[in-house]
């Protein structure tokens, strides 16, 4: 009996208290790109069925009563009443945390097909990780220490991170535009379907490559007497493969973290 | 060939003036591409309406400031960049093309008009190049400097164009994408020597840094060693920068 308890108070209760959780939409004028900045809480991007913005939080921050008819100083209003600011200009929609105070809060936000996004989660603030699921869309993101899970999603994305590590399993290789994945002492591991195209460019500084599919090199050999007969086998530097005879550009790169590419 | 290059040939391809080889590429790509076909009807139809067409403007809301910063770089003024959806800018193109090519029929003097229509085209296809680099996002940006490091036209716009991205861009994956494509010029344009060496001093984040730091030294480029010193030096660098910028100095003799 007391087990049943503490699973409804782990399990039930933080789902029932999400699932209160409050709601914002927005469509926009435009449909063309998002722009996420200070949204320091923990983060989840999905797609919208319909063609609003929609953002849903536990958000649920209490004003002090002294605040009663001010307002934050040197912030953006917060229309949402999630903690957080959202505004269309010049195409571009811009959601912005208001406070600091939202990096204790999650969010999830649902963007319609076709609009690109942009997340800034570079703040040294940030609380937590970005874990990305099953999201097709053009995606950019920088983080500073965050690590960055996307799972079973087409792309496009850059992901720039400074110490952070970048996961992607692909659920399939957008064909259309490039994917660029970035970071400077954390590790890139990528995973890719049977089947899929691609043209993979790595550069590594002083981390290993790791990879288990079948690479085709770019770069003509060029062989002397003494390795004839042998694999050429590239330690470091910069590398073109092809990948099923070649298809987008997939730009993998890491200073000192491992990179790693491997099967599905 | 890819949808990207498909597009920008069109505008010929409708006119009959690419080669048999590329015709049959596009004619190819066309069959089996039910975007690029769709692109392709469009401006098929848009044709019959250049005629009575108005100038295209630039939806309201996009900045033109990168334009505007290349003028002034320039020192002249450029024709201005349209920036329109991918086929309204291959549609602008028609007009040109067809407008000259009409321009040349009617007065009998073809030849000469099929020179300016090489030039007008030629210009125009740097426009759609460098209008890639503009409002886009990040993954369509790096499409479009890779675009220009494929497309074998090396003018000092399409050098501005990158140096510029190279230095500025707000997303860190396209200012690398921008590095990769000018380090292909490094050896044979003095410009894209000195912008590369310059940008050392521009560049924070240590991707960028190490990147720089590696073109120049692998391509010997010994002017950049003065650069490199300060930036091993300074305490306030990236570590990894540091022992790789010290380690790379080294190979300049």
């Amino acid at each position: 009996m007391k087990k049943v308890a503490i699973l409804i108070a782990v399990f039930v209760f933080p789902l029932m208290a999400f699932c209160q959780g409050k709601k914002f939409e927005y469509t926009p004028k435009v449909k063309n790109k998002v722009e996420i900045t200070n949204l320091i809480g923990e983060i989840s991007i999905r797609n919208a069925s319909g063609p609003a913005i929609v953002i849903e939080s536990d958000y649920d921050m209490e004003r002090p009563e002294r605040a009663e008819g001010l307002k934050l100083l040197g912030s953006a209003e917060d229309n949402t009443d999630l903690g957080i600011s959202v505004t269309e200009e010049d195409g571009v929609v811009k959601i912005s945390g208001v406070t600091r105070q939202v990096q204790d809060f999650d969010y999830v936000i649902s963007i319609p097909a076709g609009i690109a996004v942009s997340l800034d989660y570079s703040s040294p603030f940030v609380n937590g990780d970005l874990d990305i699921d099953s999201y097709n869309g053009s995606l950019e993101i920088t983080t500073l220490t965050a690590n960055v899970t996307i799972k079973n999603s087409t792309g496009p994305f850059t992901v720039n991170s400074v110490s952070g590590d970048v996961e992607v399993v692909f659920s399939k290789i957008n064909q259309d535009e490039p994917t660029s994945l970035a970071s400077v002492s954390g590790f890139v591991d990528v995973t890719i379907p049977t089947g899929e195209k691609a043209n993979i460019e790595i550069s590594n500084i002083t981390g290993n490559v790791y990879n288990n599919l079948d690479l085709q090199s770019k770069a003509k050999d060029k062989k002397d007497d003494r390795s004839f007969g042998m694999n050429t086998i590239k330690q470091n530097g910069n590398s073109s493969y092809t990948l099923n005879g070649g298809g987008q550009k997939l730009l993998l790169n890491s200073v000192s973290g491992n990179i790693y590419i491997r099967k599905k | 060939m890819k949808c990207e290059e498909v597009k920008i040939n069109l505008p010929e391809f409708i006119d009959g003036k690419l080669d048999e080889k590329i015709t049959q590429l596009v004619k190819k790509h066309l069959e089996s591409c039910e975007a690029c076909n769709e692109v392709y009807t469009e401006l098929n139809s848009f044709l019959k309406f250049t005629g009575s067409l108005p100038e295209i403007e630039p939806p309201i809301g996009m900045k033109e400031e990168f334009m505007q910063l290349t003028e002034k770089e320039m020192g002249h003024s450029h024709r201005k960049v349209i920036l329109v959806p991918d086929w309204l800018k291959v549609a602008a193109m028609i007009i040109v093309v067809f407008g000259t090519f009409a321009v040349g029929y009617f007065t009998g003097l073809k030849n000469q008009g099929n020179e300016q229509m090489a030039s007008e085209l030629n210009q125009l296809k740097q426009e759609v190049l460098l209008a890639g680099l503009r409002d886009y996002s990040g993954p369509q940006k790096i499409e479009a400097v890779y675009n220009i490091k494929n497309s074998g036209q090396t003018s000092d716009q399409l050098i501005n164009a990158l140096v510029y991205t190279m230095n500025t861009d707000k997303n860190v994956n396209v200012r690398l994408a921008a590095i990769n494509a000018l380090s292909g010029w490094i050896a044979d344009n003095e410009i894209v020597k000195q912008e590369m060496i310059h940008s050392l001093t521009v560049q924070e984040n240590p991707l960028l840094q190490i990147s720089l730091i590696q073109v120049l030294t692998e391509s010997g480029v010994k002017e950049a060693k003065e650069e490199i010193q300060t930036l091993s030096d300074n305490e306030n660098t990236d570590q990894n920068v540091r022992e790789f910028a010290k380690d790379m100095i080294k190979t300049i003799i």
